[in-house]
């Protein structure tokens, strides 16, 4: 069983490589990538259950023991994570056999699938790195893929984002890099758990090598997570990808940053006091920023995926704001919004690739009455929308509840306001959308035609449902988190 | 009857059910067979209605009603119905029944008749909830489950008006929520609970406290209208087809006048606002909204636009009753809510009715009125007496214990602010009746008094039927709940209101 840790990361990785190699004609890359990804989904699966009751899995690849060999470490936090990451892919990759096909050549195709489960294996390994060197290599893994996927569309405003994308994306790897060799440097050792024990003296004696150590890895990861200020490259690289892969970008892939930071910055480093005094001051302001701000910025978009884009920002900073606090409350709170976003993000982007795919349409003013054409896709949409703003019965609102709870235990009723404040900005953005797609009333009468096509339209009420799922019964997610968040803060 | 016994039942959540199930069903089989949709929501709301008229045995004994469904969201929900809750749901029940049934023939033709009955279940669904919710988390979720949907109702006719009207409520609403949830959040953070029947949830006065106070304020003030949080009212009622209006109107706004009720004497307790004096803020507002709400209302010649004003003016009355804090002013505040949510949902009613059958909108050319539509027009002048507070009708009953309860709490100054109020209705009531019944038509062609409103052409079809039997039996029913009640010896609505007023300040 212990195995399945490693192949976690192991299948999409050898899916990758498989699809360029066997995939070539016709649908059989699509049918790998999808095999690959059902596989990983289910040996997330059986991972969440075994360790849903606290217990973590240490593998060691080759058998070759810290601190020299590699960990593998998949806890309740981990498989959770993985547990939803790969499932929201398996409706993604449903969703792309017919959008991307549309968009794409046949020789561009296969290295999407390619790239898609490239991306895949670096998010599921940059959970369950147990050290920080593989930490950083599964973080360049799909950062790299990032780039690709968004660069595989081949058309000028994709290139430029990727461009955009692969120098900052560099700086942070080079931050990164920089942040990981000063620790290396001062206590000697990679691996998390030794790491851990070595710090509080490292950091005694050289406390501004380890302070630089932390500030380089959490603008790092900031910036691959798309905190405010560093989220720059975030509205071009996501409204210009293909639509499926926005999804993927936007709900999984800069949550990797912010699973990192959080494993980091609560446990592994969280023994030197440069970190714990460093991490609300330096977090949460930023995370107040890109939720204002970046609420402003959604506002004014004309675009909606630039819309949805900008909407991520604001989410971000709602993890990290709750992450600030360090209360096992909001951490759990972060964590599921974590997931939560993926879905509702998720859903959204793949309900705008709906639209667009079968409409043409991006721009948020001729999306007037869209709803008569398109009146499931709407629905998610609706569900989407409510979930940002955090309605009840609706996932958004769960998480909403925890974060907003946490922050005023641990005294901080500023960002309580803060988040409730952000959450009426998104409805400012959203409802109009919402009203106008099922009230207004269209240009032009269209013809009657079906939505969609089926493998389009089932992940998107399938995404849906998990939001309604999540907000209506959140107990059991709320059961194996708030054990994950007391591990995570080592309570 | 103190210590009163609690009984487990989950009725309450049955009755919350039902309706959803029915909107849903309705919605299905509307896509087919729209008769059948029409009936199979009025069976709907009337098997809420019966249903909840299953435990008045149980609460006139004084019993409590309790029940739970722990699965559901992150605290559970929980259900406690005592008599203030019980008066408000099966009235709530009812006016919906009538409210369906008047909309059978009200909207007929109409478009979006499929959603306009499934919407009109869900709110039933969230209204019902709020007033039978037993602790804060539960009543949000109904309460959100209320005014959510109330927007597709808001937003129906889908006019450029009615699109900006939804849009605002929409925001306000969720600005309000937001506030509500601080608060609630807040509340928990502090209490540890947030369970409604004690005597106070929160330990100490502190600032955070008076945060969460006026967060419940504001939150709760802006649904139930209070003044300065009040401007989506006037442009939302309005525009809604008229039996959504009265259910807007008659009963949705009083849903946050009880949460704020039930905010004030069971989270914060009689005796922490007295020992703290935020009451004050309450009644400071709510006469500004008596004044504000009535005065404005004068001043508007749409009907509908000067009911919905009325409205305000009269959630100022309900607000004040609480505000005074003594138990005689309670019970006149709780029947408060029984008389004006009869009274305004009638009236709007008989707006639908003129509406429909004249086209008129604008109070100037409702000359002759009176003999075109007799019994809408007695309906109307009898809803309209209810609220100016005439003796023997059952806004008198209310006005009357309010202001002896003004003078029991030894502020005497506030019987003023209800003696203008009721000034202030006949101002803006009785000219409308006046015109009806003793005006004569002006000839075709000439305008009466100012420029009509827009929209107020003339449509007349002389000599037919006033309006069919389903849209005169609702009018009918609440014409006479306003009279029945006061006049009978067996006022249970009033024994009602007394036993909450009782439970509130017993503890």
């Amino acid at each position: 069983m212990d195995h399945l840790a490693v192949l976690l990361v192991v299948i999409p990785l050898s899916g990758a490589f498989l699809v360029p190699m066997i995939g070539r004609q016709g649908a059989r890359g699509y049918r790998i990538a999808l095999g690959t990804v059902l596989l990983t989904a289910a040996c997330a699966t059986t991972l969440l259950i075994i360790t849903a009751r606290g217990q973590a899995i240490s593998y060691f690849v080759g058998d070759w023991r810290p601190p020299w060999g590699i960990e593998l470490r998949v806890d309740a936090f981990s498989s959770f994570l993985s547990f939803f990451f790969s499932w929201i892919y398996v409706a993604v990759i449903t969703f792309s056999a017919r959008d991307v096909t549309h968009d794409l050549n046949p020789a561009a195709l296969r290295w999407y699938w390619s790239l898609m489960l490239l991306l895949l294996a670096g998010l599921l390994g940059v959970g369950s790195a147990a050290d920080l060197f593989n930490l950083f290599v599964f973080t360049e893994i799909y950062s790299l893929a990032a780039c690709g996927i968004i660069s595989v569309r081949d058309r000028m405003d994709s290139l430029e984002a990727a461009l955009k994308y692969l120098l900052l994306s560099a700086v942070a790897a080079g931050c990164i890099l920089l942040g990981i060799s000063l620790i290396y440097m001062v206590t000697g050792h990679l691996n998390y758990g030794y790491l851990a024990t070595a710090l509080p003296a490292a950091a005694a004696a050289s406390p501004r090598t380890v302070l630089a150590a932390v500030a380089l890895l959490a603008t790092g990861y900031a910036m691959k997570s798309a905190l405010f200020p560093l989220h720059i490259w975030l509205p071009d690289a996501h409204s210009s990808a293909l639509s499926p892969a926005s999804a993927v970008l936007s709900g999984l892939a800069v949550k990797a940053g912010i699973i990192a930071l959080f494993r980091l910055f609560a446990s592994v480093l969280s023994a030197s006091p440069a970190v714990v005094r460093a991490m609300p001051a330096f977090l949460g302001v930023l995370a107040v920023g890109g939720m204002i701000f970046g609420a402003l910025f959604a506002m004014t978009q004309t675009d909606l995926k630039r819309m949805l884009a900008y909407s991520t920002v604001v989410q971000i900073g709602y993890i990290y704001l709750a992450f600030s606090v360090l209360n096992p409350v909001a951490l759990t709170g972060a964590i599921l919004h974590i997931v939560n976003h993926a879905l509702l993000k998720g859903m959204l982007f793949l309900s705008a690739g709906l639209i667009i795919h079968r409409t043409g349409k991006r721009r948020i003013a001729d999306l007037q009455g869209i709803a008569r054409q398109m009146p499931l896709t709407m629905t998610a949409f609706t569900i989407g929308a409510m979930g940002m703003v955090g309605i009840p019965l609706t996932n958004g609102f769960v998480s909403k509840w925890y974060m907003v709870l946490g922050t005023l235990e641990a005294g901080q009723p500023a960002a309580a306001v803060v988040i409730l404040l952000s959450s009426l900005l998104s409805a400012l953005y959203y409802f109009p959308l919402v009203i106008a797609g099922w009230f207004g009333s269209p240009p032009a009468p269209e013809p009657a035609q079906p939505e969609g096509p089926p493998s389009m339209l089932w992940p998107v009420l399938g995404l849906g449902t998990a939001c309604l799922i999540l907000g209506v019964i959140p107990g059991p997610a709320i059961r194996v988190l708030g054990a994950a968040a007391r591990v995570l803060l080592g309570q | 009857m103190n210590a009163a016994a609690e009984i487990y039942s989950l009725v309450p959540a049955i009755i919350v059910l039902l309706p959803i199930i029915g909107a849903i069903a309705c919605y299905l089989v509307g896509l087919r067979w729209p008769a059948v949709r029409d009936w199979l929501s009025v069976v709907t709301a009337g098997a809420t209605a019966a249903l909840s008229f299953t435990l008045f045995p149980a609460i006139q004994e004084g019993a409590v009603i309790v029940g739970s469904v722990p699965i559901l969201m992150p605290l559970g929900l929980t259900f406690r119905l005592d008599a203030l809750g019980f008066l408000l749901t099966s009235l709530t029940a009812v006016i919906w029944l009538l409210a369906t049934l008047y909309s059978l023939t009200y909207m007929k033709g109409e478009h979006g008749v499929n959603r306009y009955y499934a919407f009109l279940l869900v709110t039933l669904s969230g209204a019902a909830g709020t007033f039978m919710a037993g602790d804060l988390f539960s009543f949000f979720l109904f309460f959100e489950l209320m005014s959510l949907p109330a927007a597709v109702l808001v937003i129906h006719e889908e006019t450029p008006a009615a699109v900006q009207a939804a849009l605002k409520y929409l925001f306000m609403t969720v600005a309000g929520s937001l506030m509500f949830f601080f608060s609630m959040v807040a509340t928990f953070e502090m209490a540890g609970s947030v369970a409604l029947g004690g005597r106070g949830l929160i330990p100490e006065a502190s600032p955070i406290a008076f945060l969460t106070f006026a967060g419940f304020v504001i939150a709760l003030g802006m649904k139930a209208g209070m003044v300065p949080l009040h401007m989506w009212l006037p442009d939302a009622h309005p525009v809604a087809p008229s039996p959504a209006s009265a259910l807007l109107s008659g009963i949705m706004i009083k849903t946050g006048a009880y949460g704020l009720l039930r905010v004030m004497y069971e989270v914060f307790g009689l005796e922490f606002l007295q020992a703290t004096g935020w009451n004050n803020v309450v009644l400071v507002l709510s006469v500004v909204t008596i004044l504000l709400g009535s005065a404005v209302a004068v001043t508007q010649y749409d009907l509908k636009r000067r009911l919905a004003y009325s409205s305000i003016g009269q959630m100022g009355c309900i607000l004040l009753g609480m505000g005074l804090m003594s138990e005689r002013a309670l019970t006149g505040d709780v029947f408060y809510f029984f008389a004006d949510a009869v009274a305004k949902s009638c009236l709007f009613l008989c707006a639908g009715v003129i509406l429909k059958t004249t086209g008129k909108r604008d109070i100037r050319q409702f000359a002759g009125l009176g003999q075109r539509l007799p019994v809408t027009m007695v309906c109307f002048t009898l809803a309209a007496l209810t609220l100016m507070g005439i003796p023997p009708l059952n806004g008198f009953v209310s006005k009357w214990q309010l202001s002896v309860g003004a003078f029991d709490a030894g502020m005497p100054g506030y019987a003023l602010a209800l003696l203008a109020s009721s000034m202030l209705n006949a101002v803006y009531y009785l000219p409308i009746v006046m015109t009806a019944f003793f005006d004569h038509p002006a000839p075709a062609g000439v305008a009466v008094g100012a420029a009509p409103l827009a929209g107020g052409e003339e449509r007349a079809r002389p000599r037919q039927p006033e309006a069919s039997a389903t849209m005169l039996v609702p009018m009918l029913i609440l014409a006479l709940g306003c009279a029945v009640f006061a006049l009978s010896p067996g006022n249970w609505p009033l024994r009602l209101s007394e036993a909450a007023a009782r439970v509130l300040f017993s503890k």
